[in-house]
């Protein structure tokens, strides 16, 4: 997967013919372009290029940001990683925190006016731009009420803004799909053996129904994760967030493709974690899996 | 299968919003009161009637280079939904032949389509745009191309899903003990039966690709300036959210409005097609 991300990046990298042009402005000299032709080994065939591409990749090594004082593009990512991992991380949990107990709730109460609102309010999360949420959020809750500081990274009340956008568009996936699989496991027959059991409705509903009902909540956590993180990218942008989708704006902005580059790499490999430990989780949370 | 009063009201409510939008989109240039691209610097920053300041010349005000907002909104409306269609289109169909077959064949054929589809699926979208843009600069093509390269893998998954159903079923036998070759039995037996689930997801997607759209433009990677589009909108008024909120806020209600009636269509859409989802309402 991550080999295929490579290549599909070098490739593209290599479409336009001569990469160096992305590199240098109309107003570069004719000597420039030699010298960094050289330096960036243009002048070799593109499998030689290729195969420095990887073996340089291997030993981490993703070239150098063209702008400023030339820092390599994996350090840079490597800085701007953690705020975004934050972000990513607080906005899953909180999604998780809020998104999943609604979804119960909705489900338990299926039909009357509790469902109605928790579905309208988790379509609405899924119709509104993250962007858009957070800028109209931005307006009201600090440029009108000055409640919060407007961006910025650092201090927890900076996480509220940049959460609150995110976490609305993914709890609502977590409330749809806790909402559908609740809804099929109350109905079912171990269910109402618990029931006859004389368990307590509570013990039911949020032990048994809910335990079975993860499933594809984990199955698609992976996933929902994907899309956060493209969430990120865009959310980063509003509050000035110093996170790599910041950084790949940035990029875009000055053109600097190396470092554009490392953050699609860099990404595309988190995006294996994630999916390799969902499916770890999925084994340990349904015993099923292990035997077959 | 009936539907319940709620949901009836919501997906009326969905298709009056759709039904609306695609007049706009349509008829835009008779409806747009001005050209969505010549502005007046004079007339710049105008606020909304309601506003202090505000006129009826131009009802939801004017941006910074003095462009009429209602105008671009309308014009982009016609952006939006043409990507929509366009890459739902283009995603749809190489995605449900690409599924079917795989659904139909399996073997080494459904192993190889659906790792690659698993691929599209877990590749990071926004990402993809904007090293796309920096190579090729921003265009059209490249949000399509973006947009459908990420679409497909569901509509592959869906249609493998459904082939594999209908594969086993006796008419399909028949056609086979008949003679029938197999690209005809995909495209004559199992296509049709796969259609209106592929038309459902369909629905629901438009919603996802205008998000997904309109999140390019916001990025400056989408619809190159001047296209009215409303990503951009909202970019462009992200500068002037203190003096001129309504710049930001106005684009991203049509988005939510949009979106939101796609998805009320969608989900009843998806109830009407599978009623066990939903047995006791």
């Amino acid at each position: 997967m991550l080999f295929v991300v490579s290549t599909v990046v070098f490739a593209l990298s290599r479409l336009t013919g001569n990469p160096v042009a992305l590199l240098l402005t109309e107003y570069s000299s004719e000597e420039d372009k030699v010298r960094l032709t050289q330096e960036l080994g243009f002048d070799k065939s593109l499998p030689e290029q290729y195969l420095i591409f990887i073996s340089n990749a291997l030993r981490g090594d993703l070239g150098r940001s063209i702008r400023g004082e030339r820092a390599p593009a994996l350090s840079l990512v490597a800085d701007r990683f953690p705020a975004s991992a934050q972000l990513a991380v607080v906005t899953v949990l909180v999604s998780l925190l809020i998104g999943v107990p609604l979804g119960v709730i909705t489900a338990v109460n299926k039909g009357t006016w509790i469902d109605a609102f928790g579905r309208i309010f988790a379509l609405i999360g899924q119709s509104a731009p993250v962007f858009w949420i957070g800028i109209v959020a931005m307006y009201v809750l600090s440029v009108q009420l000055r409640w919060l500081p407007s961006s910025g990274y650092g201090k927890p009340e900076q996480f509220v803004l940049p959460v609150f956008a995110l976490s609305w568009f993914t709890l609502a996936a977590f409330v749809r799909l806790t909402r559908s699989s609740m809804i099929e496991s109350l109905e079912s027959e171990y269910i109402k053996l618990a029931r006859i059991k004389g368990l307590s409705e509570l013990k039911v509903v949020w032990k048994h129904a809910l335990r079975n009902s993860l499933l594809p909540v984990i199955t698609y956590s992976g996933i929902i994760f994907g899309r956060t993180i493209a969430g990120v990218v865009v959310v980063e942008t509003v509050f000035a967030w110093p996170g790599i989708g910041r950084l790949a704006y940035e990029s875009v902005l000055g053109r600097d493709f190396p470092v554009l580059q490392a953050v699609v790499l860099v990404v595309a490999t988190m995006f294996l974690l994630i999916n390799l430990s969902v499916d770890i989780l999925y084994a340990y949370i349904d015993p099923r899996i292990r035997y077959s | 299968m009936r539907l319940g009063w709620a949901d009836t009201i919501t997906s009326a409510i969905g298709l009056i919003i759709i039904i609306l939008l695609l007049v706009m989109a349509i008829f835009a240039n008779q409806v747009a009161p001005y050209d969505p691209t010549a502005g007046s610097l004079l007339e710049r920053l105008k606020p909304p009637f309601w506003q202090e300041g505000g006129s009826t010349a131009h009802l939801l005000g004017t941006d910074v280079l003095g462009r009429d907002t209602l105008s671009r909104l309308i014009h982009g409306a016609r952006t939006s939904l043409t990507v929509a269609m366009i890459a739902i289109l283009v995603a749809g169909t190489f995605g449900s032949v690409l599924g079917i077959t795989a659904g139909f064949l399996g073997g080494w054929v459904d192993v190889i389509i659906m790792r690659i589809a698993d691929l599209a699926f877990s590749f990071p979208t926004i990402l993809l745009a904007m090293v796309l843009a920096v190579i090729f600069g921003a265009s059209f093509a490249n949000i399509i191309l973006v947009i459908g390269l990420v679409l497909w893998a569901e509509y592959a998954r869906m249609a493998r899903g459904e082939a594999l159903k209908i594969k086993s079923m006796d008419f399909v036998a028949l056609a086979r003990v008949a003679g029938v070759s197999q690209a005809r039995i995909m495209a004559r037996h199992i296509f049709p039966n796969v259609a209106s689930a592929l038309i459902v997801l369909a629905t629901l997607q438009v919603g996802v690709v205008i998000i997904l759209e309109s999140s390019l433009s916001f990025l400056g990677v989408g619809m190159p300036p001047p296209t009215p589009a409303w990503g951009s909108m909202i970019a462009e008024g992200r500068s002037y959210v203190v003096t001129a909120w309504w710049l930001s806020l106005v684009p991203g209600v049509a988005i939510l409005l949009t979106v939101l009636a796609f998805n009320l269509l969608g989900d009843t859409l998806t109830e009407l097609m599978n009623p066990s989802s939903h047995r006791e309402a």
